[in-house]
């Protein structure tokens, strides 16, 4: 008898275990088929621009050449145009400027960012009024914003006019062919565009503060100052770092503004690396060594996120916790 | 520590009233529990007096000092919130720490004051810690904790309990009446669960749509109920309140309870004098069913009654019981033998009836000390 109810237990036991691996493979093969042509899709765009770019980053080629790119192995150099790539002063220097610029246009892009979302926090009159005129500039094709700026940063323009209000000569202050006014030029086009979203980020970030702590923190004696610095910033500490992050990378491909405001100019004082990249492209049409540059930049910027991301989920370890007490 | 005393309150919303001209005088280091169900105002009220929300009329002050404009950071109160509002991105240190630094004390006086609090509370094995790594009743403990570092005058608590399951509830309770005791602390204490109230209060004030039902200690409102909504929401199950009519009978006043109900109810000289002070002829007749007995006797205060239904619950039986077209419970200990359908006879014990004006609602039997000199319209 025993032996007989054992059977049945051993033998009643694995079965639903089977029907489940049978189904769970059936379920997971079709599951690869029905991915297949998204993945074959991803292939084309991601892979295969990818591998063509390692491909002809290893060759001397060009349009020119008349040989269509698959030839390109005819005049292969190995890593040559890495090689040349460290020896480009030309080119470091447009990395430099494009790191200046993101060094100066988002930290300003912050504060200013997080000065609008903790007046907003606090309660401004007529706050849908405000948000949708401040979230604007973030919806205008960055193109147009540099023509804007181009028009307002004329001799003739609107700021010199403003200016002439507070100083006698403002008339003669020349924005877009001055080297370093040039400069400021596109970085206040690039803050008047990017605040916004900046705003937008870290007043959504203030608004998951928890509302009874800062009223806590408030019964407790604490000034505005206090709750701000105390409570709120460490909260959205995660928030902040996402803000950030996303703007430097932004930032860093900075093109089309300064394209239509300066070309780069004057000389190349505000040639950002975009900018180098689309010259060397289409003027130089040295397209082999700019795919080596790409793959570079590439590579850099990897590092940059990665180690942005790696502090986020360190960050944002401590919110995950927060519901802690609720839950119990 | 300090009295509380709210004089003529009234907080509108809008058109709502959420607090109705409300006078109360909390006194010096009691445990007073505001009580009632949800929207009765009893949140409002605490906001007041906290300086989280402002009176439309009326004055709030602490010790005789009007603090009505005393804006919420410098009126000294304590305030333990219902999810008590840790700051869980800082460790036990910080916040505990967190109302001496924000008031710019000295740090060897905040070190000190924190070590000494965290000693209290037996929080110092925990001092280090991320303050969202800690227990419950931890972080009860340092609610209360961060909250009586500044030394307020009162505190106040908003539900502290209501998120707990039933069984750790009880013990917390326990916890939180002995806290009291040790700061000597006057606490406001809002709740809408009655058995919390009566358990830890000094004094309970009974609230209901913005007005102060009656204001006493926990005996006082359990059996001296000020109207029919104190005696229904006090006690489980509530006092039986039941329609009776009152009939001048040759030696005293009778009541019979439900219209058609055959025994009549002879009723002693304290209910009598209550029913000529009123005139009334009719009244609502109020019992707590734990005051029913069952009898084999026949007396002025026995009628009959049939068992509809029988309930036990833990170590007490509940009883439905109907006379005449009335229902009404019972409760007994759970070693009574009674049946569904049995025809019984009961006994009141009238020193513990009330009966209420059908109108207003409010208790006849009661002299004005009872409300404890509220002034309610």
């Amino acid at each position: 008898m025993t032996n007989v109810s054992h059977q049945t237990v051993e033998a009643s036991e694995p079965r639903p275990m089977d029907g489940q691996t049978t189904l769970n493979e059936e379920r997971r093969s079709l599951a690869r088929k029905l991915l297949l042509p998204a993945q074959i899709l991803l292939v084309f765009i991601v892979a295969f621009p990818l591998c063509m770019q390692l491909y002809i980053a290893m060759t001397w080629w060009t349009p020119l050449d008349g040989d269509p790119w698959y030839m390109a192995y005819q005049s292969w150099i190995w890593f040559l145009n890495y090689i040349d790539l460290f020896q480009d002063s030309s080119l470091w220097r447009a990395v430099w400027r494009t790191v200046l610029f993101v060094l100066i246009s988002v930290p300003i892009q912050f504060a200013l960012g997080l000065a609008l979302a903790a007046i907003f926090y606090e309660g401004v009159a007529a706050r849908p009024f405000f948000y949708s005129i401040l979230l604007m500039p973030m919806m205008i094709v960055p193109a147009v914003t540099g023509f804007i700026f181009f028009l307002m940063f004329q001799q003739t323009g609107p700021v010199n006019a403003i200016l002439g209000f507070f100083m006698s000569d403002a008339a003669q202050i020349n924005w877009l062919s001055d080297v370093d006014r040039a400069f400021a030029a596109v970085i206040v086009a690039d803050v008047w565009q990017w605040t916004p979203l900046m705003f937008l980020i870290l007043y959504a970030g203030l608004m998951s503060v928890p509302d009874d702590q800062m009223r806590a923190a408030t019964i407790l004696g604490a000034s505005w100052w206090d709750r701000f610095r105390r409570i709120a910033l460490p909260r959205i500490k995660a928030v902040i770092v996402i803000a950030i992050g996303l703007r430097v990378i932004e930032a860093f491909k900075i093109f089309d503004p300064i394209f239509i405001m300066t070309q780069g100019g004057p000389g190349v004082a505000t040639e950002s690396l975009s900018l180098y990249l689309y010259k060397r492209t289409f003027q130089d049409l040295e397209w082999s060594y700019v795919a080596a540059i790409g793959i570079t930049v590439l590579v850099i910027l990897s590092i940059i996120t990665g180690l942005i991301i790696s502090k986020t989920s360190g960050a944002a370890v401590e919110p995950a916790t927060e519901s802690d007490p609720e839950k119990v | 520590m300090a009295n509380v005393t709210l004089e003529n309150v009234t907080k509108n919303f809008g058109d709502f009233t959420a607090v109705d001209t409300l006078n109360l005088a909390v006194p010096d280091a009691e445990f007073v529990a505001l009580l009632g169900p949800s929207g009765c105002g009893k949140t409002t009220t605490m906001n007041m007096i906290a300086g989280i929300e402002a009176p439309s009329i009326g004055s709030v002050s602490f010790d005789g000092v009007d603090v009505t404009q005393t804006p919420v950071q410098k009126r000294g109160v304590g305030f333990v919130f219902q999810n008590y509002a840790i700051f869980t991105h800082m460790t036990v240190r910080k916040n505990l720490s967190f109302g001496l630094e924000v008031a710019g004390r000295p740090a060897k006086e905040i070190h000190r004051k924190v070590e000494e609090m965290a000693e209290f509370m037996a929080l110092t094995h925990r001092l280090d810690q991320p303050s969202a790594s800690l227990s419950v009743n931890e972080l009860q403990k340092l609610a209360i904790g961060r909250s009586a570092i500044v030394e307020p005058k009162i505190f106040l608590l908003d539900e502290p309990l209501s998120n707990l399951d039933a069984a750790f509830r009880e013990r917390m309770r326990s916890d939180l009446r002995q806290l009291q005791r040790d700061l000597k602390q006057t606490m406001v204490y809002v709740t809408h669960d009655q058995i919390e109230a009566m358990s830890l209060a000094d004094r309970v004030a009974v609230m209901n749509k913005g007005q102060l039902q009656q204001f006493g200690s926990p005996a006082q409102v359990y059996s001296e109920p000020a109207n029919v909504f104190v005696a229904r929401f006090i006690g489980a199950p509530s006092m039986n309140i039941v329609r009776a009519s009152i009939q001048h009978g040759t030696s005293g006043h009778e009541a019979r309870l439900g219209d058609l109900a055959a025994d009549a109810i002879m009723l002693d000289e304290r209910l009598s004098g209550a029913c000529d002070r009123s005139d009334a002829l009719d009244v609502l007749f109020g019992f707590r069913p734990e005051t029913i007995e069952i009898t084999d006797e026949n007396g002025p205060t026995t009628f009959g009654a049939e068992v509809m239904l029988v309930e036990t619950v833990g170590r007490r039986k509940i009883v439905h019981f109907k006379t005449g077209l009335i229902d009404f419970l019972g409760v007994f200990d759970r070693s009574l033998s009674i049946r569904a359908g049995e025809a019984v006879k009961l006994k009141l014990d009238l020193d513990k009836c009330h009966l209420f004006d059908v109108k207003s609602e409010r208790c006849l039997t009661l002299d004005q000390g009872g409300v404890d000199g509220q002034n309610r319209s």
